[in-house]
């Protein structure tokens, strides 16, 4: 009952604690790639994951739109201030052989371990991953706060909206370079931060009173079929063969 | 009030400041008995809150005790047979779903997977929640927040269960389902709230705080109907209690 | 200030994975000393959750619009916890936006926490005798823009040695430049904003402050 199986996708019902380790170990095998010929190896394993985790691609793009902005940037330096042999010159910009290698290196990595990722957290709530970090070994500090997160970051969120609605109504806009700008931004994060710690007392008092700290081994346990042992055991290998491309 | 039952928590002399007030609470003794209902009235800041974060162990008295079952409650120490429910539910569901929050406590308590598990379905179903045990808590509506916080200390099966404004920003279907739930959550019960009518439809017994100082004790009836008493302490008498729809009541 | 995936090899990423590793370990190991180390942590919990939100806040600065690191606040209201905090957040905003990075998870951490750990120490010294005042004010600016700058080098320094061998000598230097001074109003802002933050818990909740 606690254990929560939501999505249907093969991807989605995978004991979350493989889930994890697997993801961790294919996201370091991707970024290990470092030659031109590895990368269509990497796009197709990309592509059966996919299939596995039945994400609309629609949903994909839309993710991918704020991360892009940065990459771009790093993308575009390294294709045009490259070092090597200068393989093309439009107007002002050359780009090089090298730079080219490097650019087209750098976006099928970034791109290839964001898209992992989301494939594999499309379909694990949250709460999931934390009891699977927690069955791995989590310390308890980490993986308590971190539900208390996952529980109160919508409230707290219901709080900063309402906050920002009163402030509007009362003729406060957000603009540019001023003081009263500056202001009101800082009357928002210390309110926000003074209901959070407020909330937080009224908690722990009913934390408290139901015992929190008085028992370890809180943790229900996980099960997980030997198919599922067997199918990381293989995401393993191919994480290794791929880091052994190079 | 002199009966042999044993009593359930018994208030001494107790006193109690914040850091930075005067006395909140002053001079209070009260003794609760096996299956009492007590419902605790007064003005807001009289210090009902303050009085149940004292019973139940959070703050230190600065004068006088408390005892539950025979025994002193100690400042930190973790009693089971002592349930609250506050006032505010986004508090007391602090868990991301419905079946965790109440399986909280009685994992606290070291039961086993199975019993916990066992707790936490009869105490959804005790409530009428069944429905609601994958669902966020944070998804729930105010009327069903209010229900699963309750079951969530009902699981611990406790002795006794101290209600903090229970009907707050319920409809009147939801305080309706409410007050059968107060009557059987626990052995005892005491329920602080300015809902006047619905401390006569639960409780045997009523106590009246002002400025942290009882003022009266005794049966519903009497004590909220004591009309000079009752304003003279910020308070109205109850509807139901206006002399001529007395008859109408049963 | 997040690196990305894909741009560091692997050494990096794994050693920051390490480092941070380290730092945690060692934070958790002085917050398991103290008398009940449950007790903070609900409020830290919380807190969390408000920066977390607060760093969504994008505020219109012409040309641009930013959004607030607030480690150096972070720092000086959760004090050891500020670490773990940092990590959770990161390991939040990957989950939830895919934003930030998974293999360089380890180094961000290092990048926005050790400076927020800097800060508490910046802000603890300030606070020494006075709560309120001026002094609060000096001690919330500088803890919360030498944060963001130090963080800002570290940034810096963590793009700009790992692309450098690959770049022209003279882009080397000039994006270094760049991007130091991309984050100059940043420091400023986050410099203005803390002291505020802090001037107005200092007079509603002073305690909030003493660590
Ligand atoms: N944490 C606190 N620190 C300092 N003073 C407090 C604190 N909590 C409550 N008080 C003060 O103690 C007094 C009693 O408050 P309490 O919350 O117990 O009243 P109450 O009877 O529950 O009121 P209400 O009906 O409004 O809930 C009030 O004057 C209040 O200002
Ligand atoms: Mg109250």
């Amino acid at each position: 009952m606690l254990r929560k199986v939501s999505g249907t996708s093969l991807l989605a019902r995978w004991d979350p604690r493989y889930k994890i380790a697997a993801l961790l170990a294919l996201a370091f095998s991707f970024s290990a790639v470092s030659r031109i010929q590895t990368i269509p190896y990497m796009l197709g394993l990309l592509v059966v994951f996919w299939l596995l985790s039945g994400v609309p691609l629609a949903i994909l793009g839309r993710r991918l739109r704020y991360p892009s902005l940065f990459i771009a940037l790093v993308i575009l330096m390294l294709l045009f201030a490259g070092r090597g042999d200068v393989l093309l010159t439009v107007g002002f910009l050359t780009i090089t052989d090298s730079g080219l290698n490097r650019a087209l290196l750098v976006a099928a990595r970034f791109y290839s371990i964001l898209i992992l990722a989301m494939l594999f957290f499309a379909g694990t709530p949250l709460l999931t991953t934390i009891r699977a970090l927690q069955a791995l070994g989590m310390p308890y500090i980490i993986t308590d706060m971190a539900l208390l997160m996952a529980r109160y970051v919508e409230v707290l969120h219901q709080d900063l909206r309402n906050l920002h609605r009163c402030m509007h109504l009362r003729g406060f806009r957000l603009r540019g370079w001023s003081l009263t700008s500056l202001q009101g931004v800082a009357l928002m994060v210390a309110n926000l931060l003074l209901r959070s710690f407020e909330q937080s007392q009224r908690v722990y008092l009913a934390m408290r009173l139901r015992g929190y700290g008085q028992a370890d081994g809180l943790t229900p346990p996980l099960t997980a079929t030997p198919a599922e042992g067997l199918f990381f055991v293989i995401v393993v290998g191919i994480a290794l063969g791929l880091g052994w491309l190079g | 009030m002199t009966t042999t039952t044993p009593y359930v928590l018994q208030l001494s002399a107790l006193s109690f400041s914040y850091p930075d007030t005067g006395r909140v609470l002053n001079d209070i003794s009260m003794t609760i008995h096996a299956g009492e209902r007590v419902g605790l009235i007064g003005p807001n800041g009289a210090g009902k809150t303050t009085l149940f974060l004292v019973a139940a162990g959070f703050f230190a008295p600065t004068a006088g005790t408390v005892e539950l079952l025979g025994k002193p409650v100690v400042k930190g120490g973790f009693r089971p047979e002592l349930g609250l429910v506050f006032q505010r539910t986004d508090d007391q569901l602090f868990c991301a779903t419905v079946a965790e929050d109440v399986a909280f406590g009685p994992r606290n308590m070291g039961l086993s997977h199975e019993e916990v598990e066992r707790r936490t379905l009869a105490a959804l179903a005790a409530v009428g929640a069944e429905k609601l045990g994958e669902r966020s808590t944070h998804q729930l509506s105010e009327g069903e927040k209010r229900i699963v916080s309750i079951a969530g200390v009902l699981a611990m099966r406790p002795e006794m269960i101290i209600f903090d404004e229970p009907s707050a920003g319920l409809d009147i279907r939801c305080r309706r389902r409410l007050i059968p739930l107060l009557q059987e959550a626990a052995p005892t019960v005491l329920v602080a709230s300015h809902d006047l009518e619905l401390i006569l439809e639960v409780c045997t017994r009523v106590v009246l705080i002002d400025e942290g100082r009882i003022v009266a004790d005794g049966c519903p009836r009497k004590v909220m109907g004591d009309e000079a008493l009752m304003a003279a302490h910020g308070q109205e008498k109850p509807h139901s209690l206006v002399p001529h729809q007395l008859p109408h009541r049963h | 200030m997040h690196v990305p995936d894909g741009i560091l090899p692997v050494s990096v990423t794994l050693s920051g994975y390490v480092v941070s590793a380290g730092i945690a370990w060692l934070c958790l190991h002085r917050i398991k000393q103290r008398h009940d180390p449950r007790e903070d942590i609900p409020r830290a919990a919380l807190l969390t959750a408000a920066f977390f939100l607060a760093s969504l806040i994008h505020i219109p600065a012409p040309p641009a619009s930013v959004h607030l690191v607030l480690n150096g606040l972070l720092g000086v209201l959760l004090g050891l916890f500020a670490f773990p905090a940092i990590l959770i957040g990161l390991c939040f905003q990957a989950i939830m936006f895919g934003h930030g990075g998974l293999t360089t998870l380890g180094i961000n951490g290092v990048i926005l926490g050790g400076p927020a750990l800097l800060a508490a120490f910046v802000f603890s010294l300030g606070r020494r005798h006075h709560i309120n005042g001026r002094k609060t004010a000096i001690a919330g600016f500088l803890a919360g823009s030498s944060a963001v700058a130090l963080s800002a080098l570290l940034f810096a320094l963590v793009i700009v040695t790992n692309l450098a061998t690959h770049l022209r000598a003279d882009t080397e230097q000039s994006a270094l430049l760049a991007l130091l001074l991309a984050h100059l109003p940043l420091v400023l802002l986050e410099g203005a904003v803390t002291a505020l933050v802090v001037t107005f818990i200092g007079r509603t909740r002073p305690h909030l402050l003493k660590g």
